[in-house]
């Protein structure tokens, strides 16, 4: 067979004369495989990298960079002085799933949704769960997390998760395995739709000798399922954004303008008798679902924190008496904590009576005595994470980290254990990567993937066939985060197996 | 649309225009200085002083300068209406054309580091006539890129609305030069101030065409306040200030209400006889009127589009339509 030969492609290793990619050592590569052959569905992707050569992929990087920087497709970085916009970095090499591993990804990951909305359901209204001694109370009600204010609160069509973005890493076995629930207001799939437009346009032939499932009908998802939760019967949708110098801006106006829907900043709105309305040029305007994109804390300065001034006075009574919906919830932050992490197959048995189908990582609780000792002991092989922090800030990887740093580690860990949680150090998949640094040609780099869901009233559930795949552009990095100097990767899933002999 | 994003292109229409006025009166009143026979200085200075409220005693050119071109905080300041109308501009730029933005980046980065010794450096002239290019080319690429629709109006409205009130403003800096005693008519100083007042509105060359090349003080005052043909006279101002109104016009009261002020302002504009007012010595109080009527229209814009007042609201104003009649 044509794909059972090591993959010529550019790249900084050689072998017998020639440039041959090779991944790194006890790790899982998405190309190929321990012996170099490329596995059977990235066949056809390393010939063409072969016949492309080095220069034609700079070139073809170049292009989609370029295509990038123009549009204006950016991000804010909050700790960077000079000039805050960025553009979120794509590697012109593309992941490739095929259907049959995308079908149990898909499976897993409806299971999950299904199974945590359900908890969040039931935390703020019976707490069953907590009664029945499933999850720890103190876990729950010591959340920085948990809502006060949705204590009793029926959401629109009992959805609290209308969209979610689940982290998800492959081993070194090959399997996909859940890093982190991403419950509250999970950002990125702007860059997934962009990064499509971009592939499609950079590398066509290749596109369309992979039968790749489209992304483009996102936005028409997300409408439908935020529509759907409003008893109104033509509901008014709007997004809400914290306004141009947020992180996230540009993917903000990126779905208003999408869905077709206002992009409003919080002092366009105002409640009146417990109805939400957009200020316009005609006089206020009934909105019934707003699809928010500000943290709970900000939401509501009458409700939560006074001194916001991004929010809107009144919107959580507006809420809490029906009258608009709110995607997503108030208060999911306290499931997709990275403590209540480890408690998820245990909750999925419980509402479910299922066994999970997607494995995650053991987790260590430092608020748990024994668990603490082994992290203090063993703090070189795992990774410390704040168990409420996002973004990749605060985490410390064990193996990566100089001695001071540990002892600092080690010292916050005992001031406060209820505050970190610690995991094995995961040996993250790479996927071949165009770098500059360390000699020209394709490296390996650590990747995730992240793939995003939309929750609807009914319980139907969408996952996007896709995902942004970010990867960790520094060699020897595990950190993909986009603030962190990631970058991304488009992620072809397939109609089919991705025969390698097929023209 | 958004009351917000109304307001905000609006802002922007109104910000570039009114950098473009004052560096049109900054500009005539430097020419006059060079040529000045009679006149003292600081009067021609300090009446821009006066009337854009910089508060300065003694007024010289470089002063206003640092008041009326490089501050970064007064409200006429040509740097202050350009930076805040890039910052418009960023906050809204799906609702603008790409090359809109593109020319309010560019003089953005341009205008930061000007001082005064610089626009000394490539002259008054020179600096002055590149804010007149900057505002026309912009309002140019508004209307040649942008779809005719409530953003493209709302733009419109801005500048109009400032155009109109600028022209009084004008006007009124211009009066206290000017002589209309009888018989002081014709004499060369006062023929000078009157060009210099076609000039600040880009009327001299129409005017010559339209009439011949005798400067006469009705002529002139026909011309900036009635002209229907000139893109900068009062009325045609108003006149296409009333259109851009209708094309936003819902059926709330304070809208239709605000339609009708301008109309009867085109009215009273149209019965206005520029040879009685010369004659009579009543310019003075005409134009005092006229411009508290143009400064009116601004708040009710504000009123009537961006305070989101619900249809079926109460009307404002205490007793309908009685703070709208144009005061005589």
């Amino acid at each position: 067979m044509e794909s059972a030969t090591p993959v010529s492609i550019p790249s900084s290793a050689e072998s017998a004369g020639r440039p041959v990619y090779a991944g790194l050592p006890d790790h899982f590569d998405g190309m190929v495989g321990s012996d170099g052959r490329p596995h059977d569905c990235c066949a056809p992707l390393a010939r063409y990298l072969g016949a492309v050569g080095l220069d034609g992929l700079r070139a073809l990087q170049h292009d989609a960079e370029l295509s990038l920087l123009n549009q204006g497709i950016t991000f804010t970085v909050y700790a960077d002085d000079r000039g805050t916009e960025k553009i979120f970095p794509l590697d012109v090499v593309p992941r490739i799933i095929t259907a049959s591993r995308w079908a149990k990804l898909e499976e897993g990951l409806v299971q999950r949704l299904l199974a945590m909305n359900l908890f969040l359901r039931d935390l703020y209204g019976e707490q069953h769960i907590l009664r029945d001694g499933v999850v720890p109370t103190e876990l729950v009600v010591n959340s920085p997390h948990f809502c006060r204010a949705m204590v009793g609160v029926r959401a629109p069509g009992d959805v609290f998760v209308h969209v979610s973005g689940t982290d998800l890493i492959v081993d070194e076995n090959g399997e996909f395995f859940v890093l982190e629930d991403n419950l509250r207001v999970p950002s990125g799939v702007s860059y997934v739709l962009e990064n499509r437009i971009v592939m499609s346009r950079v590398l066509p032939d290749l596109m369309q000798h992979y039968r790749v499932r489209p992304v483009d009908r996102y936005p028409q998802l997300l409408l439908d399922s935020l529509r759907s939760v409003s008893t109104a019967d033509n509901p008014v949708v709007a997004v809400l954004t914290p306004g141009i110098y947020n992180a996230a801006y540009f993917e903000h106006s990126f779905l208003a303008a999408q869905m077709g829907v206002q992009l409003v900043e919080g002092r366009d709105l105002v409640v009146d008798d417990d109805v939400v309305y957009m200020k316009t040029t005609a006089g206020l305007r009934r909105v019934d679902v707003i699809y928010r994109r500000i943290d709970d804390d900000f939401l509501d300065p009458i409700a939560f924190r006074p001194d916001s001034v991004l929010g809107v006075p009144g919107v959580m009574n507006a809420y809490r008496a029906g009258n608009v919906a709110l995607a997503n919830a108030p208060g999911n932050g306290v499931a997709d904590d990275k403590a209540m992490y480890s408690y998820v197959p245990r909750i999925i048995r419980y509402y479910l009576d299922q066994e999970e189908i997607l494995p995650q990582i053991h987790t260590y609780l430092c608020r748990e005595p024994a668990d603490r000792s082994y992290v203090l002991e063993h703090l070189e092989e795992l990774v410390l994470k704040p168990s409420d922090g996002s973004g990749g800030y605060g985490l410390l990887v064990g193996s990566a980290a100089s001695r001071a740093q540990l002892e600092d580690a080690r010292a916050a860990v005992r001031a406060a254990p209820h505050r970190f949680i610690a995991q094995p150090i995961q040996k993250l998949s790479t996927l071949p990567t165009l770098c500059d640094e360390g000699g020209p040609g394709l490296a390996p780099r650590h990747v995730d993937l992240r793939p995003f869901a939309v929750y609807g009233a009914g319980d139907r559930i969408d996952v996007l066939p896709g995902g942004l795949t970010r990867v960790a552009l520094r060699e020897g990095s595990l950190i993909v985060n986009s603030s962190q100097g990631g970058g991304s990767k488009d992620t072809w899933v397939l109609h089919d197996e991705g025969s390698p002999t097929r023209a | 649309m958004l009351s917000r994003i109304a307001r905000g292109l609006y802002q922007m229409g109104s910000l570039v225009e009114r950098a473009t006025n004052v560096a049109r009166i900054l500009e005539v009143n430097h020419k006059m200085n060079l040529e000045r026979a009679s006149v003292d200085e600081a009067n021609v200075w300090l009446a821009i002083s006066e009337s854009f409220g910089c508060g300065l005693a003694q007024p010289t050119e470089e002063a206003l300068y640092g008041e009326l071109v490089l501050s970064e905080r007064h409200p006429w300041s040509v740097k202050h209406c350009v930076e805040a109308a890039r910052d418009e501009g960023r906050a809204m730029r799906e609702h603008i054309s790409e090359e809109m933005w593109l020319h309010l980046n560019r003089i953005h980065l341009q205008l930061p580091s000007v001082t005064f010794d610089e626009i000394l450096r490539m002259g008054r002239s020179e600096f002055n006539r590149q804010v007149e290019v900057f505002a026309d080319a912009f309002h140019g690429l508004a209307d040649d890129t942008m779809i005719r629709g409530e953003s493209w109006s709302f733009l419109r409205i801005g500048k109009l609305v400032e155009r109109a009130t600028m022209i009084c403003r004008i006007l009124e800096i211009k009066r206290k030069t000017l002589s209309l005693a009888p018989g002081t008519e014709g004499a060369p100083l006062d023929v000078h101030q009157w060009q210099a007042l076609l000039r600040s509105l880009s009327g001299y060359e129409p005017y010559r065409r339209a009439y011949d090349a005798r400067i006469l003080p009705e002529r002139v005052l026909e011309f900036v306040l009635k002209r229907s043909d000139f893109p900068r006279s009062l009325t045609f101002t108003l006149v296409e200030l009333g259109e851009a109104l209708r094309h936003v016009a819902g059926s709330s009261v304070v809208q239709l209400r605000l339609q009708g002020y301008v109309e009867r302002l085109i009215d009273e504009l149209h019965l206005i006889d520029a040879r009685e007012l010369v004659r009579s010595g009543s310019f003075e109080g005409e134009l005092r009127s006229l411009e508290r009527s143009c400064r009116e229209i601004g708040p009710q814009v504000e009123l009537a589009y961006f305070t989101s007042l619900r249809p079926d609201s109460a009307p404002i104003a205490a007793a309908p339509g009685a703070a709208l009649v144009p005061q005589q």
